[in-house]
């Protein structure tokens, strides 16, 4: 499907979800969710994954921008991009409309027919 | 943020009616059929995968499938299926599926019912891009759908 065709904020926010389809990432994003800049060597603290593996989910998380990368002195740290996650979920939210309507639908249907 | 919110969509409403009339309106295919606007043939049991087509005026005639879950009356009951009116091919077996749990339960003012769709965070991108295009494309009708039905909310 032509990603043009897309609502833009929907276009953003699929590859969002495809990013955050592994416990890894989600993992990562996690630890970055308590809001400070990590190192891989904090990030890896605490896990049984190699350093490499962690920066190889991390450019995963940083190509579909959930995380992005700074730089202090001679360290890299990672931090998160809470706009790119608010942006997924405000596409679920569309689909839960949909649930929204169809519970409406169904109390209205039970509420004229009691019986 | 919750991060399990990236994969599970949540909503629930209170209807003033029994459990037991709430259970017939999930089970019973022609009441099931008047609320989620579609038409199926047979019965709900189990196991069993029904064929369902849309009657609603703006998606009408779109074929698709529910595997039925589990049937716990008058509490539970649960379907897998492909969300979305763009079906995955039906020779792809393996693509995967969300789950939708109905939860039914008795509160002062009737029955709560909450139904919980989980799995998002499985769906191949394409088909997630493809659900976000028409559940953006019905929002407006949704909305209207809404007012419509919700007047009097318990």
């Amino acid at each position: 499907m032509p990603e043009t065709r897309l609502n833009p904020e929907l276009a953003a926010a699929a590859p969002v979800f495809a990013a955050l389809g592994d416990e890894t990432r989600l993992y990562l994003v996690k630890r970055l969710a308590r809001g400070d800049a990590l190192s891989i060597t904090q990030l890896s603290a605490g896990s049984p994954l190699t350093r490499q593996a962690i920066t190889k989910h991390l450019h995963v998380l940083a190509a579909a921008r959930i995380v992005r990368g700074l730089r202090q002195g001679r360290e890299q740290l990672w931090e998160l991009n809470p706009r790119q996650l608010t942006a997924a979920r405000r596409s679920l939210d569309l689909i839960a409309r949909q649930w929204d309507a169809a519970l409406a639908r169904l109390r209205a249907s039970i509420e004229e027919n009691p019986v | 943020m919750n991060l399990t919110d990236l994969g599970t969509i949540q909503r629930s409403t209170v209807i003033r009616a029994p459990r037991e009339r709430v259970w017939r309106a999930l089970t019973t295919p022609a009441e099931f059929g008047k609320w989620f606007e579609v038409e199926s043939a047979g019965a709900f049991s189990p196991g069993v995968r029904v064929r369902m087509v849309t009657t609603n005026e703006n998606y009408q005639g779109i074929v698709f499938y529910i595997t039925i879950g589990e049937m716990k009356a008058p509490e539970r009951f649960s379907w897998r299926w492909h969300p979305g009116s763009v079906q995955p091919d039906p020779s792809d077996t393996a693509a995967p599926m969300t789950e939708v749990v109905f939860q039914l339960d008795e509160v002062p003012e009737g029955t709560k019912v909450t139904v919980t769709e989980t799995g998002f965070d499985t769906l191949s991108l394409e088909r997630r891009a493809a659900i976000y295009k028409e559940n953006s494309a019905g929002w407006e009708y949704q909305m209207e759908s809404l007012a419509r039905y919700a007047g009097n909310p318990a």
